[in-house]
């Protein structure tokens, strides 16, 4: 009786200090984040900035011949110039087209390895508060454990294991960036699992697991979220230093890290091989950064005017 | 409090043999050899090499053998560095990172926390964003880059500071600003959050009411409040200060532990390894345990009785 | 209780105009190239000054040496101290490289070029105990000896006896090496190698001071510390003082040393600097004198560099090339492999991508190396390489599954596994996957022979085309090829056996060209070095062995700062 029994996935029932809220709270945030103007700003130019990113390439594939990948080795390294807005790169490549072709890399990698950390991190967090006790300090301990070892050093080692490409780059990435998330949710969840909401659940019946996904998780979504757009321009600044190892994305194939790094190494000689990926990669951390901001705002209750 | 103190040092101890063996077993997981280079050497060669180290052993043995070793304070021998043990190595390279991880604290705080209380006392005026901008931009460079600028700046072209190496303070004062900036922006941003956030707050509302001069009000009040969000940050933050920073070293080629976290993982070098992310799990830990303790002291709220 | 927030960052509700901080993008992307425009006026790079006296000499060896003992040494940083801190039987011309006496004033060689007598000179270790031929037996042996665990214990398989005690099949004792008397030594050879003296100023050859090895045994201390400044016992021209872990080292001159009046610099500061644009940077400011011969310059800056007077390039006795996996398809058709060869345009790769003036070269054996004359091929035909694709069926390279090619991660393989990646699609249309990895997992993987392409670079050890051609015989442990030819092993065998040195040179000579024959490699260029010397120091010359002997450098004062110099004025 207790599955069939049609529960609201997000409760309507609000409570007084908003930490588990309806509907309401979304469409309040939703009010809130499009009031903001600079998180507006910066949400245009995260989408102008990934559908440049997303179709861009292919676009200057089929209007100028430009390919991401095809080298000119004599004409090697030039200067910005109408043909080339963002000049050459080392190989005589068209530096426009390859930091958009980067820029869909870097962002594949933030979201996605961002995505998994918030995956694994919502799922562990929520578990092992729920189920409280010996696990949720076991496993608990094993966060503590991972957190305490270098982050780099296991993304290294991840890194060595697994074999570079660009799938195992987003698992490793994530696989060691959940910590954050797990440990939000889990005090989130600490909060919820005492609520109304929850205790009527359970004297339904309902199985834990359905407490859990049904109940526990997506009240939890709000703090998820704003640690997701927080951890997105971090995953690309890792990426870029792992480029800096030599560890990121394989060539012929940019991403922007690999293009800075490229562009650190030359700037003394050819200028324009750092600032345009460098600019283009402190766009886009800005306006992620702003929009990040921008959604926690929104969601943090106490903000609402 | 001592009760509080001694339950938590034990804790510690599982904590830190569960990293010990996650740590060895991930090293010796990553496949190639400590003794292979791009000339072959013998069968004959290796296995005495090997046995050397005491490689030859089952991994059981030798894990028992390394706790053992542990215990008496003995963290092996280099393989990478054959006349030195790693208890020299950290040894030697400890100091440099340190005075490192000092002047880059002392610069990190000075410009965050001013950054920070410009951007809270003046919110939303063109200080507020000019610094927190800054504060954007020192997030969003990373170090690789930063750091070739400020030596292109200050070492090639101005002449004031030597590029790199190590010998007196001189030394110190660029590779402290590049990692230093880093922390500082983060810093700024959380100052200015921790004192929005209690700025609205009961107390300080009371303090003004109570005709305070506003700057008293700053400095006691709201500092106070705007400081525990950075107190929490700096745990883990001074932790990976101590432990140096891959990219900084090996620009200003600093003798320092930092470049080991990468170097060490690629040779293979399991002790030097091992030894280098207890050291860095060590400071951690202890970092975390003494944020825990400052916050019972920072907030009146949290009692650890 | 209230539960506590822990909060990531400072709000920012307000709106500021997007121009605003698109201002700050725009400042900074000013500011770079500002500050990146070299100043120009000034035929040197970097200050012409010398920040020390006229004495001393301030360079950089980019990394710390694992060992500096002569017979576990193995790599060219460790290699470069020992040089210049011990002294050996013959030393290596500083121009041309040919063996002169060291610390044998002469030698005999029996009639057939097996057996070789040295007469040494009296000289001294650095502790003043005399050195005799018994110090070098213990070196010979020491290093051949498998409880030494010698990476380059194969160096000592050269004397007769040596490849049997390297396999633990013999004792140390039975080596063919002999003290006559204190100053005699009879050494015997496997074969009557004609590069035995050029190979004999290697590092692996160097004397080792046995007493003092036993002595720290006495004492309990540690014997392989024996190289430390607190213990070190040396021979040769200068003597290490200080060592400052990954940092630096400092030298000063040896007063004992046997030819002490030639040298001319009482002090040597060794600092070490990995990164090659941080070298470029401390040059630039006069903290080194010269950044060390094993500093490669980025190629990046090639151009640039190579207008100052201060740049100097020679080339280097080293060959790049690929390996292929001669059982993997499809690379185990010899016609896929000849197209891949012939499709690389190798004057373009060395142009424009290394750009260092290496010699673009089809042949694993460098023209002119001890006479030996070179194939000369270095052959870009894009036509007969097609042809060669269709003739094995992959015709415009339908049909034929990507190749990989690895290499292990570093600026400049990747610059050239990107540029012959490019040509590979473009004249054949072959898809190549690029394998970039980390140096334990490389090697590894060549071990076990699992990758399809890898490359690889060669450095000959001594000045003989044997150096490389020994790669590709059966038995070589450095073989990454799959390929192995009975008929190559003999004709290799013949020609060390050969005393007549024309002869000899034929016969490798048709050895390499039945090797290339096959292509179980895919050479691409001969190495150069280049370098900056500040117009101050003088006495280093440019030889392809890459080895210039502090004892022969010194600072003149007085050099002329405005024109390109030659730090060649006169032969030691």
């Amino acid at each position: 009786m207790n599955a069939s029994q049609p529960e609201p996935a997000a409760p309507m029932r609000s409570s007084p200090d908003g930490l588990v809220a309806g509907s309401s709270l979304w469409q309040d945030a939703w009010r809130r984040l499009r009031k903001n103007k600079m998180a507006v700003a910066s949400g245009v130019v995260i989408a102008v900035l990934g559908l440049a990113c997303l179709l861009g390439p292919t676009l200057l594939a089929v209007a100028g011949g430009y390919d991401p990948d095809a080298q000119d080795l004599a004409y090697g390294p030039q200067p910005p110039s109408w043909q080339h807005p963002f000049g050459t790169d080392f190989y005589g490549r068209d530096l426009l087209v390859r930091v958009l072709a980067g820029g869909q890399v870097s962002l594949a990698v933030g979201i996605l390895a961002a995505l998994i950390a918030a995956l694994i991190g919502t799922i562990y967090g929520a578990v092992s508060s729920y189920a409280g006790g010996l696990v949720d300090s076991l496993l608990m301990r094993v966060v503590d454990i991972l957190y305490a070892l270098p982050y780099m050093f296991l993304v290294i080692i991840l890194v060595t294991i697994l074999g570079q490409s660009l799938v195992l780059l987003f698992v490793a990435l994530g696989a060691v960036g959940w910590l954050l998330t797990a440990r939000v949710v889990r005090g989130q969840v600490m909060s919820l699992k005492e609520q109304d909401f929850v205790l009527a659940a359970r004297s339904l019946g309902t199985s834990g697991r359905d407490i859990v996904f049904r109940h526990l998780i997506p009240n939890t979504l709000g703090p998820v979220i704003v640690t997701f757009t927080l951890t997105v321009p971090s995953m690309i600044l890792q990426e870029a230093f792992l480029s800096f190892l030599g560890l990121g994305v394989q060539p012929p194939h940019p991403s922007l890290g690999s293009l800075i790094n490229d562009g650190a190494n030359q700037m003394l000689v050819f200028w324009w091989t750092l600032v345009f990926p460098g600019g283009v990669m402190a766009v886009l951390l800005f306006a992620l950064n702003f929009l990040g901001d921008g959604v926690r705002d929104a969601l943090d209750p106490r903000m609402r005017t | 409090m001592t009760g509080y103190l001694v339950r938590r040092v034990l804790e510690l101890v599982p904590t830190a043999l569960v990293i010990i063996a996650a740590s060895f077993a991930l090293v010796r997981l990553a496949p190639g050899s400590p003794f292979s280079s791009e000339k072959e050497i013998s069968p004959e060669i290796r296995r005495q090499l090997e046995a050397k180290y005491g490689f030859d052993r089952p991994l059981p043995e030798q894990f028992v053998r390394y706790v053992r070793n542990l215990l008496q304070g003995d963290l092996g021998l280099s393989t990478k560095y054959p006349q030195r043990s790693v208890n020299e190595i950290i040894a030697t390279g400890f100091p440099v990172t340190l005075s490192l991880a000092a002047v880059a604290l002392v610069w990190s705080l000075l410009v965050g926390m001013t950054a920070g209380i410009i951007g809270a006392v003046r919110q939303n005026t063109v200080w507020d964003h000019s610094a927190m901008m800054a504060a954007l931009v020192g997030i969003s460079v990373p170090s690789f880059v930063l750091g070739p600028l400020l030596v292109l700046l200050f070492s090639l072209r101005l002449q004031m500071l030597p590029p790199a190496g190590w010998g007196d303070w001189r030394h110190l004062i660029l590779p402290g600003l590049t990692l230093g900036t880093i922390y500082a922006a983060s810093i700024a941003r959380l100052t200015r959050g921790g004192m929005l956030e209690v700025i609205r707050s009961d107390y300080i509302r009371t303090a003004r009411a109570k005709g305070l001069a506003e700057r008293l009000v700053i400095t006691r009040h709201m500092l106070r409040g705007g400081l525990l969000p950075v107190v929490s940050y700096l745990g883990p933050a001074i932790a990976s200060m101590l432990t140096g920073s891959v990219v900084v070293e090996k620009i200003f080629n600093l003798p320092g532990i930092g470049p080991y976290f990468v170097d060490a993982a690629f040779n293979r070098d399991y002790f030097l390894v091992m030894g280098i992310v207890l050291l860095y799990a060590f400071f951690l830990l202890l970092m975390n345990l003494v944020v825990d303790l400052l916050y019972g002291l920072l907030d009146p709220r949290i009692d650890h009785a | 209780m209230r539960k506590l927030r822990r909060r990531i960052g400072g709000s920012s509700r307000s709106g500021q105009p997007a121009a605003w901080w698109l201002g700050w993008l725009l400042g900074a992307a000013v500011l770079v190239p500002l500050v990146g425009c070299q100043n120009r006026q000034s035929p040197f790079f970097g200050t012409v000054v010398p920040r020390h006296g006229p004495d001393e000499l301030w360079i950089n060896n980019s990394t710390e040496p694992e060992w500096l003992d002569p017979s576990r040494c193995s790599d060219s940083t460790g290699g470069e101290i020992i040089w210049n801190t011990f002294e050996g039987l013959v030393q290596a011309h500083p121009e041309t490289l040919a063996p002169m006496p060291a610390l044998a004033r002469s030698w005999d060689v029996s009639e057939d070029g097996r057996r070789y007598t040295f007469h040494l000179r009296p000289s001294q270790w650095s502790d003043g105990r005399p050195l005799t031929a018994d110090d070098f037996v213990f070196s010979f042996r020491r290093l051949v000896d498998p409880r030494t665990a010698s990476k380059y214990a194969s160096n000592g398989f050269v004397f007769a006896g040596g490849a049997a005690i390297g396999r633990g099949e013999a004792s140390p004792e039975t080596l063919g090496v002999r003290a006559v008397d204190d100053l005699t030594l009879e050494v015997e050879l496997v074969d009557p190698l004609p590069y035995f003296l050029n190979f004999l100023s290697f590092y692996s050859f160097m004397p080792i001071p046995r007493h003092l090895l036993e002595d720290l045994e006495r004492r309990g201390i540690d014997p392989d510390l024996w190289t430390r400044p607190e213990h070190v016992v040396s021979n040769g021209p200068f003597l290490m003082k200080e060592w400052w872990f990954r940092q630096r080292m400092v030298f000063e001159k040896n007063p004992r040393y046997w030819d002490a009046s030639s040298v001319r610099l009482n002090r040597v500061r060794v600092a070490m600097v990995e990164s090659s644009t941080t070298a470029l940077n401390m040059y630039a400011t006069g903290e080194f004198d010269w950044p060390g011969g094993s500093t490669s310059l980025p190629a990046e800056f090639m151009d640039h560099l190579s207008g100052y007077h201060d740049f100097h390039q020679h080339p280097f006795l080293a060959v790049y090339f690929y390996w292929v996996n001669t059982k993997e398809p499809p690379l185990d058709n010899p016609l896929v492999r000849r197209a891949l060869s012939l499709a690389v345009d190798r004057e373009a790769l060395v142009r424009h991508v290394t750009r260092g003036g290496q010699i673009a070269s089809a042949d694993l054996v460098p023209d002119g190396l001890a006479g030996y004359r070179g194939l000369g091929q270095s052959v870009f035909d894009p036509d007969a390489a097609r042809r060669l694709l269709a003739e094995a069926g992959y015709a415009g390279g339908a049909g034929l599954p990507p190749v990989s090619l690895s290499f292990n991660t570093s600026e400049g393989h990747k610059q050239v596994a990107e540029a012959l990646q490019a040509m590979w699609q473009q004249e054949l249309g072959i898809t190549v996957e690029l394998k970039n990895q980390e140096w334990k997992v490389f090697l590894a993987n060549a071990e076990q022979m699992n990758f399809q392409l890898c490359r690889m670079g060669w450095v000959g050890d001594y000045a003989d085309p044997y150096t490389f051609l020994e790669l590709l015989t059966s038995d070589c442990g450095n073989n990454h090829s799959n390929w192995s030819s009975p008929a190559y092993d003999q004709l290799l065998e013949e020609a060390n056996r050969q005393s007549e040195p024309e002869k000899r040179l034929d016969m490798l000579r048709q050895a390499e060209a039945m090797a290339l024959e096959a292509q179980p490699l895919i050479p691409l260029y001969v190495y150069t070095r280049s370098q900056l010397i500040k117009p101050y120091v003088r006495g280093i010359w440019g030889n392809h062995q890459d080895r210039h002997p502090w004892k022969s450098i010194w600072i003149d004062s007085s050099a002329d700062r405005s024109g390109r110099h030659s730090p060649t004025p006169e032969a030691p």
